[in-house]
């Protein structure tokens, strides 16, 4: 297949193209340095947000551990009766609605669109600041490749922001 | 760092235009202003070696400049920047770890939804969605009506009112200044 054939396939397929269509978006979650769409990664039942297992480290900053759910020391205790937790064809899923409200995490949805956006944990921004560790974030450069703030180790750094607008 | 959901086409020119050989970041969902709490461009923080802040978000001019009845940034903040490239943890600019959590602790504990729905907002409008986008647009103002970020981002799509809203805004800050002074007193 050449080039230009893949770049169209990828414009029928883009979010863009659908909704501008007014085609059906599917399930999309904006977390925050990715989003998550499709049913086999995200799925909604009852009101709530479920996440396959693989997808919870990169959507939350959460990593499965004995303790429960952790990011560095602060861990999140899983319920025992294991209500956060269930399989559905062959793959595991975590109630992303449930660990957030737990976090009194902000998980919002689009009231018509099945779009939903996962904010930042405050238990995060608190140690955080607390700390005065400058927040990690990835972003693209000019160039579109990927760069950490933690790539910038061992450099003083100014974070300058600013706008076209 | 490019505070612009109008993204690579919105900042190249201006990073081209300053032949810039620093790292040149572009931020479409405003995620700096949300994990920093900043609320206005241009804004700067200092980070050392180790990651750790040594101020704030703060209003970031090279020097003092005047628009209209706009007084933005400090002829000392450069003078300042290069005291601390100079002396490093010497410098008499560096805030204590209890004064920048202090500076940085959310005056408006909206700002996290606030943020979900301006990433909501970007998301729709880029993927053409205009009339959804609208919702979460006004909604994240509403809810961070201090954040001339999420405001003036919005605003930049209509150009032809976006003059009338910022000065319509504007006029509603009263005597409160539209950027706040850096406090660059020496300790």
């Amino acid at each position: 297949m050449k080039v230009a054939s893949y770049l169209l396939l990828i414009a029928v397929l883009s979010p863009a193209a659908l909704l501008a269509q007014g085609e059906e978006l599917e399930l999309t979650l904006l977390a925050a340095e990715r989003s998550f769409a499709g049913g086999e990664t995200v799925f909604v039942e009852d009101d709530h947000l479920w996440i396959d297992l693989e997808s919870v480290p990169a959507a939350t900053g959460f990593e499965f551990k004995p303790e429960g759910l952790c990011s560095e020391d602060l861990c999140i205790p899983l319920p025992a009766d294991g209500t956060w937790l269930r399989g559905k064809e062959e793959r595991r899923y975590l109630d992303l609605s449930a660990f957030a409200e737990k976090l009194g995490q902000v998980l919002l949805r689009d009231r018509e669109l099945p779009l939903w956006a996962l904010a930042e944990a405050p238990m995060i921004r608190e140690r955080n600041l607390a700390s005065a560790l400058a927040p990690d974030f990835e972003l693209p450069d000019r160039s579109g490749r990927a760069r950490r703030l933690s790539d910038f180790r061992g450099k003083k750094v100014l974070l300058l922001t600013w706008a076209s607008w | 760092m490019a505070q612009d959901s109008g993204g690579l086409e919105a900042a190249e020119p201006f990073y081209a235009r300053a032949k810039a050989e620093f790292t040149c970041l572009i931020d479409v969902e405003h995620r700096i202003t949300a994990l920093y709490g900043m609320i206005n461009v241009p804004s700067a923080v200092w980070i050392d070696e180790k990651g750790q802040m040594l101020r704030p978000p703060e209003v970031a001019y090279s020097e003092q400049k005047i628009f209209g009845s706009i007084v933005a940034g400090d002829d000392d903040y450069v003078l300042a920047l290069r005291d601390w490239v100079a002396k490093g943890a010497e410098s008499e600019y560096l805030l204590p770890a209890a004064e920048m959590a202090r500076k940085m602790q959310a005056e408006n504990d909206q700002r996290p939804r606030a943020d979900a729905h301006f990433r909501l907002a970007v998301w729709l409008h880029r993927n053409g969605a205009s009339a959804a986008a609208a919702r979460h647009w006004q909604q994240a103002q509403e809810l961070d009506p201090e954040n001339w970020n999420y405001h003036r981002q919005q605003w930049s799509f209509d150009p032809e009112t976006s003059s009338a809203k910022f000065r319509a805004k504007y006029r509603s800050l009263g005597d409160r200044p539209y950027y706040r002074p850096a406090e660059l007193k020496k300790k």
